[in-house]
Formats: structure tokens, C-alpha cells, sequence
């Protein structure tokens, strides 16, 4: 009787511990989805589509990516705001969304996105770089400082729109150390690739992978690195912090849920995400398009987020860059 | 005043027209306008706006003279019903899904049609229904959803 | 000689098993792909980028540019039967080559698009392989104020497409051009004419447009007259292939449209869709007998087809030798070459000759797979259009609706779509043509960007247009053509008005 009564303890302490762990561990029980708010084919898509399905075997259920673009990203943001915060819904956001356009004067956004939707990890980095055209009278950041104060009123910048990383990215340098040059807007990063190559701009900070093609062609010369880590492609490559004292431009893309989502869920993500980003064949396909691998974790982005508030409003209010 | 009128096409074109100009030079009074050699926001589309008022009024003073033609009258019930089915499926689609919402679009389209009768109208619906599941969300994989909020969990 | 060489490597790794079954699996996706409305050859080659991780890169890149010029034939067969344009500029053909179906030559429209389309992709694959890095560095010499004075020259010499009233035609223009402002402007960051409708903040969609005034607008047209007895939509078959004047007809529009497509593909920013336009405008404005086009005139379906696809075709080049991608669906390749490890740019002629003339020669196999494809289709397609009409029709409307949901995934373009079919059949009963609203959708805001850009660029000096040369050349075509434009519809207002 004694041997029945602990076996029969052990066995409830045994299922007291896993029914323990299985509360402990959120799992999806219906399919998953994650609304991305851009076109399909495009970096985030790609890099959306890649984790989505090297989710699947760790949540158990079918991740689905749905396409919902528009408003840079905001559409799909607000419709998944409306969504139940039961973490079986996410959405992805970019640096941008959640750091430059909600405090860029006039832009109209569907939501507050720091209130409708909470964070929950971050995915990738792009390391960003500024590039010049081949024959560009300077070849580094001071000599293109220098010749900027030397010819007031002359140079400018590309970008891929207003609001951009790119053009927060250059005005903070103008600020920085006192040059005016001047911002050109293009509808996305390849037309302004054309201008720059021709020398009808001066400068364009993006995302590297845009440039790799022109550079290795020498129709395009880096110049400096925008991001806080060295890149294998280009080893010697100064970083803009040197001369620009405090510079640093990280564009990075993550996922967020409805707000109100339960912490446990939120740790079952972030569970999930760390396994997918760790995995050596995700991380060799995140490389080939460009992208720097995250870890996938809530106090990760939180901490990314702050930085880029404390950072990119400051310019946008001292550069007075608005949405007329 | 309608005897006036010769072109009632070019007439009511022209106002068409010069409502649609009016209402963007309003709406874009809110832009910024800027000059000439650094336009804003609202230059071009008031710029625009007023050519097409030029182009609405040469049409309305036009149609007071010249030969006369006419508008035949608007089939009501095709435009209704082919509207319809198409705002019926747009309505339908996510809290229904995708089978129930492409019947209701064919079904109330079909209407539209002076020779359609009810039950080859169904079995069409229904076959189109099934032929665009298969080559749409089994195919193509796209993200339909086939049964809408409203029957699922 | 170098290019024979050349060729010969590209031959023989294009004639492979796998890449001849990847470029055939690409063509029919790619008809399947055009023929559908909505889903674009740009999200299908989306959808189908993971699979080619597994693929080689050779396989991988003739596939996607198999769907992508695929398309286009099947584009064209919408656009012909059913007055649907499979994408933007397919619109064009659906002036002519729908009036040729409605009067039974449906086949030979078909027949005519598919035979322009080859000739057009043959000797495109000959331009990209003789000159790419030449055309490369004209592409580059394209700045803002030489696309400005290209889009004005274009607008002007397609003023041309108007059937009947100039000053409705020009009004439509405007329509569209207003319509294409909806959006967020890209100099200023501001959001226009969206009405508190985020999903307006990327334009009105060309899609829903398109499928509104074309598909449904057409549609609620066919079903007053059957009502009222007018007339069959479509009238019976008379023949499914050209006859030998059709063939004669069809030559010089053909060669012209080629030569145009091609080098208006060259610029990426807008060039290739011009091309059909401009093919189109510059045939009836050399016709014989212009009142002809709009009532079903074969070159009217010709030289379009044929700069569409020339066009589809050189719109490779500021990719594969530039690393540029002229418009999403290149940008999608540049992608797949990434994922392949392969840098797009000049340097893949050099380091990896075998994928660039492998590519180029597939290019030209697979224009031949397709005329294969669809010249004995042509007998099907138009029997399916045969079908009675009051089922013939909710079909069309499942494929609108569909086509235009799968571009965003957001039912509000339906509803545009509703409301553009509407106004679709109001544009009809008031004698409104719809194509120069298209185009002008697409021009409109193009159009601004590269004036805005320029005074910016030069610092608010006007002269900029004038000072570069290629600009400057364009702006005296346009004041050119503009007198060429007006001259006889002066002479037409003076004969009217003299008839009373």
C-alpha cells in the first residue's frame, strides 16, 4: 500500500510538473497569422516568409503570411490591432513605423501604434551604408564634410521618401556637423539609385544589399557604414560615428501583437523566435538577402524602440522635417 | 431649358466634369500651394483642376449648339445588380468566405441579365465557386479566407 | 564573331532538360497568370521566390522571366476577348482587338498579337545581346527632366487615342491624371484626396480602375443592349487566323512597334508601358484611314503588341547590366539573385557568362514555346467566348473581383472597383472614352514627381529642361506634335460645322 501511494504521488508530482511546464509554454491552438503591410517580394516580405516558415515546426501550427499593403506598413498594423490578443495574430513592423513616422509632423496614421499593438521581438537588421557615385570628388566622410561647408548650397542627398531612414538619417548629419545639404525624395530606393549613379545627386544612406550590384560594378563608392557593426562584404569600411559624432542608423524589422496580449504568450513567441533564428540554415538564408539575424526577444526590441525615440524625433523636430 | 440643350451628352459630361474640378481645387485648398519653382502639395492638382474646368465649360457651351443627339435612357437594372454583386462580395468575403461570398456575387450579378433563370444561375455560382477555390486558394495559394469569421471557431 | 560565341554558350545552357522544362513551366504560368486579372505576373514570381532556393540559378531566373513575359501574351488575350486588360498595358490592345471580337475576328486579333509578340521578343533578345552595356549608359543619361519631357511628349502624341471628341479626350486625360494624384506625394510626405482612407495612402489602384471602367462598366453596357435587342455581343466567328492582307497589314506595324518598345524599355521609370501607348498613337497617326482605329484596324492591335513586348523584354537590361531594377517584377529577379548569391550588375556578364546568354537565349526559347502555346489555343479561347453570354458574364465579374482583391488583400479596392463600373457605363452613355483616363492614372503623378525633381535638383531654375539636350529634344518633339495633333482636328471642326 505504501509502494501504491508513492508511486501514485510520484505520478501526480510528475503531471503536476509537466502540466506545470505545458501552462508555462504558450502554443498556439489554431493556425497562426502574420500580416505583413507591404508588397509581397520585397525584403520584408522575403524575410517575413523565411522565419514564417521555419516557425511552423516550433509552434506546431501553420504560420500563414498575408500580404496587406499600404500606408507603408500601417494598414496591415491597424487591422491587426483589431485583432484578439491571443497571440495567434501578428504583424510586421519596421523601425520606421514604430520610431520616425509617428512623430512626424502631418502624417496621418490609422493608429497609435504604441498603444494598439506591444512588441515582440525583433527579426533582422540591414546594415546601412552611404554610398557615393564612382567619380565623386571625395572618398571619404570628412573630405565629403569638408567639401559641403566648401560649397554651400550645392550638394544633395537622396532618399527613398520623406520620412524615411534615409532621409532622417541624412539630416541628422546636417545637424551634426553644420552642412545643408539638400534632401531629394525618390519613391523607393532604386530610382535614386539611377540620379546617384549618374551624379546627379551626391549621397544616398540605405540598405546595403540595394548597392552591393553598383559597387561591385564601380558605378558606386562606400563610403562609410551607418550601422554599429563592421560588415564581412566590405571589411576596412569607416563608420559615419567617426565623423559624425553620434551617429547610428539601425534598420531593423520585428513583429508585434495586439495589446494586451498575456506576457506567457508573448514569451512563447519569443521562445519560438530564438530557436528560428538560431537555426544555421535560416541564418545562411537571412544572409543571402542581406539580413543580420536578431534574437528574436521582447527586451531586445523594447530597448531598440526606446533608442530610436530618444533619437529620431530630436532630428526630425531640430531638421524641421514635416509632412506639409 | 431642355429644349436648349442640343447635346445632352457633351451637357452632362461637362458638368461631370466641372463638379469633379471644383471639388479638387476645395479639397486642395487644405495643401500647400508653394510657387511656381517650388510647388507644394496642392499646385499641380489646382493647376489641373482649373484646365479641367476650362475643358467641362467649352463642353456645356458646346452643347447648346450644333446638331442635335440624345441619351438614351440608363438600364437601371443591370447597373443596380452588377453593382450590387460586386459591393455584395467585397461585403461578404471575410465574415462569410470566400464560397459563400463569390455565390452571392454571381447570383445577384446574374439577375442582372434579361435571360438568366434562377437555377442555372445556382448551378453556375456554385461551379464557379468551387473551380475558384481550387485555382485560387488550392493553386495559387492565396490568402482567402474560404469559410468567413462568421462559420469558423 | 564575339556575339556568336556568346550565343552559342547561352545555347547550349539554355537547350538543358531543366532549364527547357523551367522555361515551359514559367510560360504557362505566365499566360495562366495573364489571363487571370489581378494576380500579376510581380505576385506570382513573389509567391514562387522561396521555391527557388532549392532551384539553380539558371532554372530559377528563366522561370521568372518566363511568367513575367508570359504575361503578356496572356494579358492580351483578355484584353482582346473580354476587355480586360490583363495589366496596364494591355489597355491599349483592348481598343481594337475587343471591337475585333465583337465582329468575329476574335482568332485573328489573337493570332496578330501572338505573331507581333514573337517577332518583337526575337529581336528584343537580339538588341539585349548585342547592346546591353550601350543601351546600359543610355538608361543612365535619363534624369528627371528627361522623363518629364518624355511623359509630356507621350501624353500629347496619345491625345491621338481618342476616337471621337478631342476636348472629351482631353478632358479624361485630366480625369485620370487627377485620379492618379490620390496618394501620398512623394516630394512632400503628403497624403492627397484620401480622405481619411488609409488605404488610399498608395494611390488609387490601376487594378480596380481598370477592371471597374473596363470590365464591369463594359458588362453593364452589353446587358442594356441584349435587353434592348440591339445586338449580340460578340458577332459569329469568320476566321481564326489571318488572312494574307491581314499578314500584309500587320508587317510595318509590327517592325515599328518593336523598334519603339525597345528602346522605350530601356528606361526604367515608365518606359515600357508608354510604349504601347505610343505605339498605338504614332500607327493612327500615320494611317491611311485613321477613322478606322477604334473600330477593330488589326495594326491598332499590332504595333501595340509588339512594343509591349519588345519593351518587356529590354526592361531587363538596366538590371542585368546596371543592377537597376526598372520596375517590381526586376526587382523581384534582383531578389532571386540575391537569394542565388549572384550580384546582380554588369559584373554577372563577365563572372557568370553561361547564366547571362543562358538567360538571354531562354528568353527567345520561350517567346517560341509561347507562340506554340497560344496560336493553337486561339480556336479555344474563342469558342469559350462564344458561350452565352449570361454565363459568360458573372464569370468575368468572379475573375474581377478576385483579380482585384489579390493585389492588396483589402475588399476597399472592390468597392472601387463598384464605383469605377458605374462609372464605367456613365463614361459610355456620354461618349467618354476610358483609356486616356488610364493613361493618365498612370502618367499623372510620374509626371509631377519628375517636375517637382528637376526644379529641385536645379535649385528652382526652370531652364533645366532646356539646358539638357535629351530634354530639350523631347520638349520640341512635343511642340511638334502638338501642332501635328491639332492640325486636323481643326480641319475636321472646320468640316462639321460647314455640314451645318
Amino acid at each position: 500500500m505504501f509502494r501504491t501511494t508513492v508511486k501514485t504521488l510520484l505520478a501526480l508530482t510528475a503531471l503536476a510538473l509537466a502540466g506545470g511546464e505545458a501552462q508555462a509554454q504558450w502554443k498556439p491552438t489554431q493556425d497562426v497569422k502574420i500580416m505583413i503591410g507591404f508588397a509581397p517580394g520585397g525584403g520584408g516580405d522575403t524575410l517575413t516568409r523565411i522565419v514564417a516558415s521555419a516557425l511552423e515546426p516550433h509552434l506546431g501550427k501553420r504560420v500563414i503570411v498575408e500580404n496587406n499593403a499600404g500606408a507603408n506598413g500601417f494598414i496591415a498594423a491597424e487591422a491587426v490591432s483589431k485583432a484578439r490578443p491571443d497571440g495567434h495574430t501578428a504583424v510586421f513592423a519596421t523601425m520606421s513605423m514604430l520610431t520616425v513616422a509617428p512623430y512626424l509632423p502631418g502624417n496621418t496614421l490609422p493608429i497609435d501604434i504604441h498603444k494598439a499593438l506591444m512588441p515582440v521581438g525583433v527579426l533582422a537588421d540591414i546594415p546601412m551604408i552611404m554610398v557615393t557615385y564612382q567619380n565623386a570628388p571625395f572618398n571619404t566622410v570628412p573630405e565629403l564634410i569638408a567639401r559641403a561647408k566648401a560649397n554651400r548650397g550645392k550638394m544633395s542627398f537622396a532618399s527613398g521618401g520623406v520620412g524615411s531612414i534615409g532621409h532622417v538619417a541624412g539630416e541628422y548629419i546636417n545637424l551634426a556637423v553644420g552642412t545643408d545639404i539638400l534632401h531629394v525624395p525618390y519613391r523607393g530606393g532604386a530610382p535614386a539609385m539611377v540620379d546617384l549613379m549618374a551624379g546627379r545627386v551626391d549621397l544616398q544612406i540605405g540598405p546595403m544589399p540595394d548597392f552591393v550590384g553598383a559597387i561591385a560594378e564601380k558605378k558606386l563608392k562606400p563610403l562609410a557604414l551607418a550601422s554599429a557593426e563592421p560588415v564581412a562584404l566590405y571589411p576596412g569600411l569607416p563608420f559615419l560615428k567617426d565623423s559624425v559624432p553620434g551617429f547610428v542608423a539601425q534598420n531593423w524589422f520585428g513583429l508585434m501583437t495586439p495589446a494586451g496580449t498575456p506576457a506567457e504568450t508573448i514569451k512563447g513567441w519569443n521562445d519560438a523566435l530564438a530557436k528560428v533564428l538560431a537555426d544555421a540554415d535560416v541564418r545562411k538564408r537571412l544572409a543571402d538577402n542581406g539580413f543580420i539575424p536578431m534574437k528574436g526577444e521582447v527586451g531586445e526590441m523594447v530597448a531598440l524602440i526606446k533608442d530610436g525615440q530618444a533619437r529620431w524625433p530630436k532630428v526630425i523636430q531640430d531638421a524641421k522635417i514635416k509632412v506639409e | 431649358m431642355a429644349g436648349l440643350i442640343r447635346k445632352p451628352k457633351d451637357f452632362f459630361a461637362g458638368l461631370l466634369f466641372l463638379g469633379l474640378a471644383l471639388g479638387t481645387v476645395h479639397v486642395a485648398q487644405d495643401y500647400a500651394m508653394g510657387t511656381a519653382r517650388r510647388m507644394g502639395p496642392g499646385y499641380f492638382p489646382t493647376l489641373l483642376a482649373w484646365m479641367l474646368a476650362g475643358m467641362a465649360l467649352i463642353l456645356i457651351v458646346r452643347s447648346l449648339f450644333g446638331l442635335r443627339d440624345g441619351i438614351d435612357r440608363f438600364a437601371l437594372k443591370p447597373l443596380l445588380l452588377v453593382t450590387a454583386g460586386a459591393v455584395a462580395f467585397a461585403l461578404l468575403l471575410r465574415p462569410a468566405g470566400l464560397v459563400v461570398a463569390l455565390v452571392t456575387l454571381v447570383l445577384i450579378g446574374a439577375a442582372g441579365s434579361s435571360e438568366s433563370r434562377p437555377l442555372p444561375s445556382l448551378l453556375l455560382a456554385l461551379g464557379l465557386a468551387a473551380g475558384s477555390v481550387l485555382v485560387f486558394v488550392v493553386g495559387l495559394g492565396q490568402p482567402f479566407p474560404v469559410i468567413g469569421f462568421w462559420f469558423a471557431g | 564573331m564575339d556575339l556568336f560565341a556568346n550565343l552559342a554558350l547561352g545555347l547550349s545552357a539554355a537547350v538543358t532538360p531543366e532549364n527547357l522544362l523551367y522555361c515551359f513551366i514559367g510560360c504557362l504560368l505566365g499566360t495562366l497568370v495573364g489571363v487571370l486579372p489581378g494576380i500579376g505576373p510581380a505576385a506570382t514570381i513573389a509567391m514562387l521566390l522561396p521555391a527557388t532556393f532549392t532551384l539553380g540559378p539558371a532554372p530559377a531566373l528563366i522561370m521568372m522571366a518566363g511568367i513575367y513575359y508570359g504575361a503578356q501574351y496572356g494579358g492580351s488575350t483578355t484584353a482582346i476577348l473580354v476587355n480586360l486588360p490583363g495589366e496596364a498595358a494591355s489597355v491599349v490592345t483592348t481598343i481594337d482587338g475587343y471591337q475585333m471580337a465583337r465582329q468575329g475576328r476574335g482568332g485573328v486579333a489573337l493570332a496578330t498579337a501572338a505573331i507581333g509578340s514573337f517577332f518583337a521578343g526575337t529581336v528584343a533578345t537580339l538588341v539585349l545581346a548585342l547592346a546591353a552595356p550601350l543601351l546600359a549608359s543610355v538608361s543612365l543619361s535619363f534624369g528627371a527632366p528627361e522623363y518629364f519631357a518624355l511623359m509630356v511628349l507621350g501624353l500629347i502624341g496619345s491625345v491621338v487615342l481618342a476616337r471621337g471628341s478631342l476636348i472629351k479626350a482631353l478632358a479624361m486625360i485630366l480625369v485620370g491624371l487627377l485620379i492618379g494624384l490620390v496618394g501620398t506625394d512623394v516630394n512632400s510626405g503628403v497624403r492627397r484626396f484620401a480622405f481619411d482612407f488609409s488605404e488610399l495612402a498608395g494611390g488609387v489602384s490601376l487594378v480596380a480602375v481598370a477592371m471597374g471602367l473596363f470590365g464591369l462598366g463594359e458588362i453593364i453596357l452589353n446587358l442594356q443592349n441584349q435587353a434592348r435587342g440591339i445586338s449580340a455581343v460578340f458577332a459569329r466567328i469568320t476566321s481564326l487566323m489571318p488572312s494574307r492582307a491581314d499578314l500584309r497589314a500587320m508587317t510595318a506595324p509590327i517592325l515599328r512597334g518593336t523598334a519603339l518598345g525597345s528602346v522605350l524599355g530601356i528606361l526604367p521609370g515608365g518606359g515600357a508601358l508608354l510604349s504601347a501607348f505610343a505605339a498605338y498613337s504614332f500607327e493612327k497617326k500615320i494611317a491611311r484611314d485613321p477613322s478606322a482605329f477604334g473600330k477593330g484596324a488589326i495594326q491598332g492591335v499590332a504595333a501595340p503588341e509588339a512594343a509591349n513586348n519588345a519593351g518587356a523584354q529590354t526592361s531587363f537590361i538596366p538590371l542585368l547590366t546596371l543592377g537597376i531594377p526598372s520596375n517590381v517584377i526586376m526587382a523581384l529577379m534582383a531578389g532571386a539573385m540575391l537569394i542565388q548569391g549572384i550580384q546582380p550588375g554588369p559584373g554577372v556578364m563577365k563572372s557568370n557568362p553561361s547564366l547571362f546568354f543562358g538567360l538571354i537565349v531562354s528568353m527567345w526559347i520561350g517567346n517560341l514555346m509561347l507562340l506554340v502555346l497560344n496560336l493553337p489555343l486561339v480556336g479555344l479561347w474563342v469558342r469559350l467566348v462564344q458561350v452565352p453570354y449570361r454565363f459568360l458574364y458573372p464569370a468575368i465579374m468572379v475573375f474581377c473581383a478576385i483579380g482585384v482583391f489579390t493585389i492588396n488583400g483589402n475588399t476597399f479596392d472592390i468597392y472601387l472597383m463598384a464605383l469605377f463600373g458605374v462609372l464605367g457605363y456613365v463614361f459610355a452613355k456620354l461618349d467618354c472614352e476610358p483609356a486616356p483616363l488610364l493613361l493618365g492614372m498612370i502618367l499623372g503623378p510620374l509626371m509631377e514627381e519628375y517636375f517637382r525633381r528637376s526644379l529641385l535638383l536645379s535649385r528652382g531654375d526652370p531652364m533645366i529642361f532646356v539646358q539638357q539636350p535629351i530634354s530639350a529634344a523631347l520638349l520640341g518633339l512635343t511642340a511638334v506634335a502638338i501642332v501635328v495633333v491639332a492640325s486636323p482636328s481643326l480641319r475636321r471642326r472646320r468640316d462639321t460645322a460647314l455640314q451645318e
